[in-house]
């Protein structure tokens, strides 16, 4: 009986940790789009853009690594990592795509918390 | 370098713990579902201790629920007896009084060589010795010898066996086992007369058992586990 009792326990436990684990990964990644709207309006009205990139930079890298690489796999936060250190050089370069390799930060980042939902599909 | 000896350090207490959850097993008495977790919670722990860039929670979590549904299934089938069959199957008499079920044996798809073969890890080198022998849920076969193969004991040598199958479990933790009941031309209505004669029911037995003279033995469940 002790082992069933302890069995369903842990079984508890694992729920309450996947339900966290899609709570921290959605919190962490609303404050992770906060810093790339902050990013591209300062883009857009001509601000300091390169001290929002760093802000961008040391939240991901202080923040949102050491809480997701906790659930998710190393890749697909290393794309990111690739992504937003691509900015500061597209911006000196006044590169055309700026804008788009934000949004691409925003969409690998709203692809990591898709895959943890439990989809009908995406479990099958 | 330190990251690998560190995951590895935490499997190891995660799969000691897992093991221990399991229950006192060997791996021969292990049914087929069970060895298979086994193998599986290995290869999860492997692949977590080797790559890094995979969370150590992608390895914990796989093998903990593995070993809690094994845990509470296996609770399961303790309490009931369909359930236990579904998932671990039935024992198969592949000899009885001394003749081989050849149907039961293509079932199993057992060779008659597999058949010797493990008679021959049991020290029995002759089929024909065989009185009785089943294939167990874990694949073993177990063997009763002929009357005049058995050991001699102070009982045989003052009453000589006869050559019949040894007594098998016809109600088993308070279940009647149908099964049983037509190999041992006895019917449930007999045995639930005899139940009544003691003054038990079917609930109350945890093991009886009938042998080949129809002589029942009954060992009542104790007080606290009575359905």
């Amino acid at each position: 009986m002790k082992r069933i009792a302890i069995c369903l326990t842990i079984i508890v436990l694992i729920i309450a940790v996947g339900v966290f684990a899609l709570f921290s990964i959605d919190r962490k990644n609303d404050r992770l789009y906060g810093h790339i709207e902050a990013v591209l309006g300062a883009y857009e009205s001509d601000g300091d853009t390169k001290s929002e990139i760093k802000s961008l930079q040391s939240f991901f890298e202080e923040d949102y690594v050491r809480t997701l690489g906790c659930f998710v796999n190393d890749e697909r936060l290393g794309d990111i990592s690739t992504c937003i250190s691509r900015l500061e050089p597209m911006l000196e370069s006044d590169c055309d795509e700026f804008s788009a390799e934000c949004e691409s930060i925003r969409e690998e980042a709203r692809q990591i918390y898709i895959r943890e939902l439990p989809e009908f599909f995406r479990i099958f | 370098m330190l990251t690998v000896f560190i995951r590895g350090m935490i499997l190891y207490v995660l799969v000691i713990f897992s093991v221990r959850l399991m229950g006192k097993r060997q791996i021969g008495d292990l049914s087929p579902a069970e060895l298979v977790i086994t193998i599986l919670i290995s290869n999860i722990a492997t692949l977590s201790i080797e790559d890094v860039s995979v969370p150590l929670f992608t390895g914990i979590i796989p093998i903990l629920t593995l070993v809690c549904l094994d845990v509470l299934v296996s609770y399961i089938s303790l309490k009931s007896r369909k359930i236990r069959h579904i998932i671990s199957g039935k024992p198969k008499i592949v000899i009885s009084n001394g003749v081989i079920d050849q149907n039961q044996l293509k079932t199993l798809r057992y060779t008659v060589d597999d058949l010797m073969s493990s008679l021959r890890t049991q020290g029995i080198f002759d089929i024909t010795e065989v009185q009785y022998a089943v294939v167990e849920t874990t694949g073993a076969i177990s063997a009763y010898l002929k009357a005049d193969r058995l050991p001699l004991t102070p009982k045989t040598l003052a009453q000589p066996e006869t050559a019949s199958d040894p007594p098998q479990a016809i109600i088993s933790d308070g279940d009647f086992i149908k099964s049983a009941e037509s190999r041992l031309d006895l019917n449930e209505q007999e045995v639930l007369k005899e139940l009544k004669r003691k003054h038990l029911e079917t609930g109350d037995v945890f093991l009886c058992t009938v042998d080949s003279q129809g002589k029942l033995y009954i060992i009542e469940k104790q007080k606290g586990n009575k359905k």
